[in-house]
């Protein structure tokens, strides 16, 4: 018991603190974005790129789900990191933050994020962030507060976002944590990031200059000389990647706007339903109460008269029996009004999927056929690297 | 002495030939391998600050792959005309240019092991600039099929970092606050996509599917309310009203429209 009395308090310390420090953020409706407040030198900015979201899975309830659709997600997983991208771009603390597909190798710090919960009233994601090094800064579950239909501003150019406050959040969480490294610390994220690549694109010559352990951590075991004219080629292919990068982010961009309006008017008809949805059913279930109450109240008169019924006791009973019926039928009578409500929520859902499915198509078909068309770049120049390398150290077998 | 002389002019003139015709090659090369080691540089630091970004780096980038090649060119020329590449220049691949361009594909097995790298730095540099210009082509592309929808509500391209923020920039001025009240004005752009649902075309066939299809003017007649607070059935029959394109079914439709929101209050 007095063990109990201790570790309560301290489970409930725990979790407080949790909520505002650890894995889970709540997020309030106010969360004003931190920017730096001196100008960060050059050789201090690290590139950010954040990988297409998770589109994560629809909630197992049927009601919680209705309206909503993996389209949908999917939709969403690459509108959300072009919002968090424009909030860091906006503070100062970053170099050049782009938008990315997932697993793609080269970036000085990654952000990778999972839809855990989207339905225009609600926003949770999961945010894990690590740097080139492999250390991974923080993995967090960022959950907004509910957002009323309201907050949908119908005729603002260009929308607002309603859950912006979750993005300003997670931007600072990355400028607070980058904010604590060294410079040393900077400098090496930089250089690991640089390396990986070189390891990449010629291994033969750069495999050896990174560590690499169990816990997918990388350490430098040593440089390239300053004029290591392989490093330099490998710098100039690196140079294609950031425009690979910078080109690719052109399509979101496109991606983004086309769907701005139709997914923030979806997103306001659909918490404008959802809303009308919860009112009509606690109604509902508020007279289904009411209802057999009065019946019971009823039932309880006739039982505490043992018999000996008065007239005015009879009148009351049967008052109480009627109005208990009538007020269960209305209760019913608002359950079919929650089906028109979550039809329109299923429709409204069906029809923005099928309107935004096309687009998700074109920018995936794009950012593929690019992608796909620089990885039959990339393994030529692959290639190549490894025979100029195999030519000037006199090792042969580098010639294809 | 005038024999000697004759001579001795008649052994360097061949020498002096050469040294002439390669002046103009050495001093093209000279000038190219500056513009290309400046220019390299400059872009080096400027993408490296984040200032060269889009379709401005992968021009920059084209430029500097179109002077290296250039000057991979100039070294193969003065390789022709018997001359080898300034020293100074620590660039062994101009060597190799030569190299790729004297030698043919038979005589490829025969290449020195410097002719050899040459070669391929070559062939990198020429892969590196071809990639530039798919790149430039594709920013090019991506730019023209950016929404023309960003610019009804006077938001021109990109514009959008500040205002989708929602943190009070306001982007687009010419908002839609003042819809609807007019008379019967044809409403912006901007005005029909605030109307909400009832602006998206969702066809699904024909042109771009899904794309946003803005006819850019809907008529709308006079006292018809404000759209915002309307409610599915009411969302509906705007829409309809908005899609019409018979004058008489579109006026009917706004009168069934604007009873509907009269029995909604």
């Amino acid at each position: 018991m007095r063990c109990c009395r201790v570790l309560i308090p301290l489970l409930l310390l725990l979790q407080a603190g949790c909520s505002t420090l650890g894995l889970q953020r709540d997020i309030g409706n106010e969360v004003a974005l931190q920017h730096a407040t001196v100008e960060i030198p050059e050789d201090h900015l690290l590139d950010v790129w954040i990988e297409l979201f998770d589109a994560g899975a629809l909630p197992r309830d049927k009601d919680d789900a209705s309206g909503l659709s993996m389209d949908i997600r999917q939709a969403e997983s690459r509108y959300m990191p072009v919002v968090l991208r424009d909030a860091m771009e906006k503070t100062g603390y970053w170099g050049a933050v782009r938008v990315v597909p997932r697993d793609t190798e080269g970036g000085e710090v990654v952000v990778r994020g999972a839809i855990l919960a989207s339905d225009g009233e609600r926003l949770e994601l999961r945010i894990t962030a690590l740097d080139a090094t492999g250390r991974e800064w923080f993995s967090r579950t960022y959950e907004s507060a509910r957002v009323e239909a309201s907050a949908y501003q119908s005729g603002v150019q260009p929308p607002a976002e309603p859950f912006q406050s979750v993005y300003y959040a997670i931007a600072n969480d990355l400028a607070s944590f980058r904010a604590r490294l060294t410079a040393g610390e900077i400098t090496t994220i930089r250089r690991v990031a640089q390396l990986r690549f070189a390891a990449d694109i010629a291994p033969d010559a750069y495999a050896g200059y990174l560590q690499h352990n169990d816990q997918g951590h990388y350490s430098i075991t040593h440089l390239p000389a300053g004029n290591d004219p392989m490093y330099r080629r490998v710098l100039a292919i690196r140079e294609r990647d950031f425009l690979l990068v910078d080109t690719l982010n052109g399509n979101f961009d496109n991606f983004y706007r086309e769907m701005q309006q139709p997914y923030s008017d979806w997103r306001r008809t659909r918490s404008e339903e959802a809303a009308s949805l919860h009112q009509i059913e606690q109604d509902a279930l508020k007279r289904k109460l009411l209802g057999v109450a009065a019946i019971v109240g009823a039932i309880a008169i006739e039982a505490s008269g043992n018999g000996q019924r008065s007239a005015s006791s009879s009148v009351l009973r049967d008052a109480m029996v009627l109005g208990g019926v009538y007020a269960i039928k209305t209760g019913f009578d608002k359950d079919s009004e929650t089906g028109i409500h979550r039809d329109a929520i299923k429709e409204l859902g069906d029809s923005f999927a099928s309107e935004t499915r096309p687009l998700v198509v074109e920018v995936e078909g794009q950012t593929h056929e690019l992608t796909g068309s620089a990885e039959v770049q990339y393994a030529r120049w692959r290639s190549l690297l490894k025979q100029i390398y195999a030519s000037e150290t006199g090792l042969d077998g580098g010639a294809e | 002495m005038n024999i000697t002389k004759f001579l001795l002019l008649a052994v360097l003139m061949p020498g002096i030939d050469v040294l002439a015709a390669a002046e103009p090659l050495l001093e093209r090369l000279r000038v190219d391998h500056a513009a290309w080691a400046t220019a390299e540089r400059d872009f080096r630091a400027r993408r490296e600050s984040g200032a060269l970004v889009g379709a401005e780096a992968s021009d920059y980038a084209a430029y500097v792959a179109r002077l290296q090649r250039r000057v991979a060119e100039d070294c193969a020329a003065l390789s022709d005309a018997g001359l080898p590449s300034p020293e100074y220049m620590s660039c062994p691949h101009f060597e190799t240019a030569v190299a790729t361009r004297s030698a043919a594909i038979d005589q490829a097995a025969e290449q020195s092991r410097d002719e050899r790298i040459a070669s391929l730095e070559v062939e990198l540099a020429s892969g590196l600039a071809d990639f530039d210009e798919l790149l430039l082509r594709e920013q090019e592309r991506v730019k023209a099929a950016a929404p023309r929808s960003a610019s009804g509500g006077g938001m021109g391209s990109g514009t959008d970092e500040d205002g989708h923020g929602g943190d009070g920039s306001g982007g687009g001025e010419g908002s839609a606050g003042d819809t609807g009240t007019g008379d019967a004005s044809t409403t912006s752009g901007a005005r029909s996509q605030a109307g909400g649902v009832g602006e998206r075309s969702s066809s699904g066939a024909g042109g771009a599917p899904g794309r946003t299809s803005r006819t850019g003017a809907t008529r709308q007649p006079p006292g018809i309310p404000d759209g915002r607070d309307d409610d599915v059935v009411a969302r509906q029959l705007r829409e309809a009203a908005e899609k019409e394109t018979d004058p008489e079914l579109q006026k009917k439709l706004w009168e069934e429209y604007r009873k509907y929101k009269q029995g909604t209050r």
